[in-house]
């Protein structure tokens, strides 16, 4: 899956789990960032995230704060997802 | 009037009765261990604080509690523990429970199968335990002299609320006596949702420790006995201390979040010593809500702090759960109880799990065991989901003030709310999009019922139902035994308590008025009112919303059938939400709000007609029942032969809640003047309960 791919579908994942009607996949911006400004989601949605992307994507972010540098942006969550998946 | 407190009762981790939990934790012991109520569902954590040797508990409560949930069981021995010590013969009192779970552990795993499997038959016994009025009507049937019961939810502060409300109801005469009290019991469910927040510990928690990771789960129950304390003293009962000081509200700031700022907090805190007439400088004990989660204790601590000001130096900190766990709904009333032992026996219970406490917290935390000293009023605090915030200030006999209490607020109706699917597709999509059904619709009705300027005063919102979110609680609980605790949803969680939707409510329209959930099969919405009605009228609230919501549900229609009440059985379950908007009639008028009717008096009868005897001239009666329900139980009163509105169902099709509809049709008859006063009934657990109305 090229890098385009994996950001485009979590965008979709994310429009789609947390139930953001209002907002198409392809307008989110790549290096925009997701929590507090931006998007504008908070600590429930990012729980919530981790769970679909290791159910569906099967691999489990970090936890606590750890998690924060990973959701700073689409960009930086495909990043690390895709070196999960490579095994880094 | 002072509120005298004459009896206590607990069922904890630490031990069976009050004093007996309280040495334990006086001596510093933690009912930490391994969960052995149901197999760890592979959480992060798999520590708990149970309460032993239920099962010897059922036993000694004979053949009838085979049939008790567990939470059934803790209530009703905490409960008979404190009416034996109040001794008070064969007096009436009301009764008030604090809850969230009921008996969710007894009914979880048989929802969720039922949920998977459209096949399988509802039990013909054993769900009756799930809706979070249960345990209320349980403790009506078992215990001798329950004149009106009410069943509360407002998330974590649901204890604390209850002795709230009950000690309102107290203070402004409204009764003489009332049982008030908190339980909860451990539940898959529960136990996997705060594991899915990430704000479960996999050690023993740290209350205020600068290593906290998390709160412990526990259980537990525990009831306090309220008297007016000149009845009390005429009767020669010995009064423990005094409940001297409640407030309650909500912060409108987020669904598990604390808020940083803390202001609503701190406005509760110091709204219950307001009404104590005490300032920090006559407190000496601060038993706090401390789970030991990073964000609950941080705001507490800098909540605390402001309110305790020069006296932050002096006054001991502690919080309980380092030992008991976090109980829920019965922790509110636990550490109300624990507080007034702290007063009785002179010691400040200990802070366990506290090592090195936060370096940003400016308190003075009690160390490993209970230090001796003379307290003399303790305040304790209470902080649950949706922002729910309760205080409560015990003192000992005399240390506090008396206070006259005004006289009772006339109370009005100005608004009307229902649900549409207008109201519901017009809501913000991004505020609303983790909201359940439950929640839309009360939202819908909320801001029909709500000013278009912004709100003046800190609104209230009251919401009465028969269940919760029934298939929430279901798809939770399927989604943790089919794929495992890591996979359950995290944002699901926090709108399966029976509070969620009126905590969602309260955070999209700004409500911070007290804000809560009141649960009873059939009348849950009456039963809002009335507890909405008692608010205004103590001066306790300006402006409440309240009524009912229920949404419409396969499953609860498919388990439940055989336990509804013939009425309900033969009409399919419809959904909606309706609200009024009760304000005192003073504040109407400095707000230039036009009143539609003006609300005499709730009664509830659990037989035969309501106790008011005169029929006013242009009286009529407004149901939704059948004829020969109505005849039986208004007959012999004044009230038979006046003449009767069979009001229809709303929209969105008969429920249980839609005795608030009936309410507003009552009103609207009025503001039309097609009569000068009203009788709105509605026939559920507990009987007849009836709102009277008038023209303002």
């Amino acid at each position: 899956m090229t890098d385009h791919d994996l950001r485009r579908e979590l965008k979709a994942l994310i429009v789609r789990e947390l139930g953001l009607e209002g907002t198409t996949p392809d307008a989110i911006v790549d290096d925009a960032p997701l929590f507090g400004e931006g998007l504008g989601l908070d600590s429930l949605d990012a729980l919530e995230l981790a769970v679909a992307i290791e159910e569906q994507l099967g691999v489990r972010l970090p936890e606590g704060d750890a998690v924060r540098p990973v959701f700073a942006s689409i960009a930086a969550l495909a990043d690390w997802v895709a070196a999960a998946r490579a095994g880094r | 009037m002072r509120v005298a407190i004459t009896g206590v009762g607990v069922v904890s981790p630490l031990g069976t009765g009050a004093r007996a939990t309280m040495r334990r934790l006086v001596a510093g012991a933690r009912a930490m261990a391994p969960l052995s109520l149901f197999e760890p569902p592979g959480t992060r954590s798999t520590l708990a604080c149970e309460v032993r040797d239920v099962e010897a508990l059922r036993a000694a409560l004979g053949p009838r509690a085979r049939a008790f949930s567990r939470a059934d069981v803790l209530a009703l021995v905490a409960a008979r523990e404190a009416l034996e010590e109040a001794r008070l013969g064969a007096g009436t009192f009301a009764l008030v429970v604090g809850g969230t779970a009921g008996g969710l552990f007894e009914t979880e795993l048989t929802l969720a199968a039922m949920l998977r499997d459209e096949t399988l038959a509802p039990p013909r016994e054993g769900l009756e335990a799930h809706p979070p009025g249960a345990v209320a009507a349980r403790l009506r049937e078992e215990l001798r002299g329950v004149r009106d019961a009410r069943a509360v939810s407002c998330a974590c502060a649901s204890g604390a609320t209850a002795l709230a409300l009950a000690a309102s109801l107290v203070a402004s005469g409204r009764v003489e006596r009332a049982l008030a009290g908190g339980v909860d019991a451990l539940a898959r469910l529960t136990y996997a949702g705060f594991d899915a927040l990430g704000v479960s510990a996999r050690e023993p928690c740290r209350p205020f420790d600068a290593a906290r990771a998390g709160l412990t789960l526990g259980e537990g129950a525990a009831f306090v006995v309220l008297e007016a304390e000149p009845s009390a003293r005429a009767r020669g009962a010995k009064v423990l201390a005094e409940l001297a000081g409640w407030a309650a509200g909500a912060e409108a700031h987020h669904p598990t979040q604390p808020d940083r700022e803390g202001s609503v907090a701190l406005d509760v805190v110091r709204s219950a010593l307001a009404r104590a007439k005490l300032g920090a400088d006559a407190l000496d004990y601060v038993n706090a809500h401390g789970t030991g989660t990073t964000l609950n204790d941080a705001s507490e601590a800098s909540v605390l702090a402001r309110a305790l000001g020069a006296e932050a130096a002096r006054v001991r900190v502690s919080s309980s759960k380092g030992q008991l766990g976090h109980s829920l709904g019965a922790a509110g009333a636990v550490e109300a109880v624990i507080s007034v032992l702290a007063i009785e026996a002179g010691v400040a219970p200990p802070s366990v799990g506290l090592e090195t406490p936060d370096p940003a917290f400016a308190l003075r935390f009690v160390g490993p065991v209970g230090e001796p000293a003379p307290i003399r009023a303790a305040l304790s605090t209470s902080f649950g989901f949706g922002g729910m915030a309760a205080a409560l200030v015990l003192a000992e006999p005399g240390w506090a003030p008396d206070r006259e209490e005004p006289a009772p607020r006339r109370c009005v109706v100005t608004a009307v709310g229902g649900s549409s699917p207008e109201g519901v597709a017009s809501l913000d999509a991004t505020a609303t999009r983790r909201f359940d059904r439950a929640s839309r619709l009360l939202a819908s009705a909320a801001s029909a019922a709500l000013p278009a300027a912004p709100l003046a005063s800190r609104t209230g919102l009251v919401a009465g139902a028969t269940f919760g979110d029934v298939d929430g609680s279901a798809a939770f609980v399927s989604r943790l035994v089919d794929k495992g605790a890591r996979l359950v949803s995290p944002a699901a969680f926090p709108n399966l308590v029976p509070s969620g939707a009126v905590g969602n409510v309260s955070i999209l329209d700004g409500l911070r008025g007290p804000v809560l959930a009141v649960h009873e099969r059939g009348t849950g919405a009456e039963a809002a009112i009335a507890t909405a009605f008692e608010l205004v009228r103590a001066g306790e609230v300006e402006v409440v919303l309240a009524g009912g919501v229920e949404p419409a549900s396969a499953l609860v229609a498919r388990a439940f059938a055989p336990w509804r009440d013939a009425p309900a059985r033969d009409e399919p379950r419809g959904e909606g939400a309706t609200l009024l908007r009760l304000v005192d009639e003073a504040g109407a008028r400095r707000a230039g709000e036009r009143a539609l009717a003006r609300v005499v008096d709730v009664a509830a009868a659990a037989q035969g007609p309501p106790p008011w005897p005169d029929v006013p001239p242009r009286a009529a009666v407004f149901a939704a029942l059948a004829p020969d329900d109505l005849d039986r139980w208004l007959a012999g009163s004044a009230w038979a032969d006046a003449p009767r509105t069979r009001v229809a169902p709303p929209r969105g099709g008969a429920h249980d809640a839609a005795g608030a509809w009936v309410l507003a049709a009552a009103v609207a008859a009025i503001a039309s003047g097609e009569c000068a006063s009203a009788l709105a009934v509605g026939l559920g657990d507990g009987g007849l309960r009836a709102t009277w109305i008038e023209a303002p």
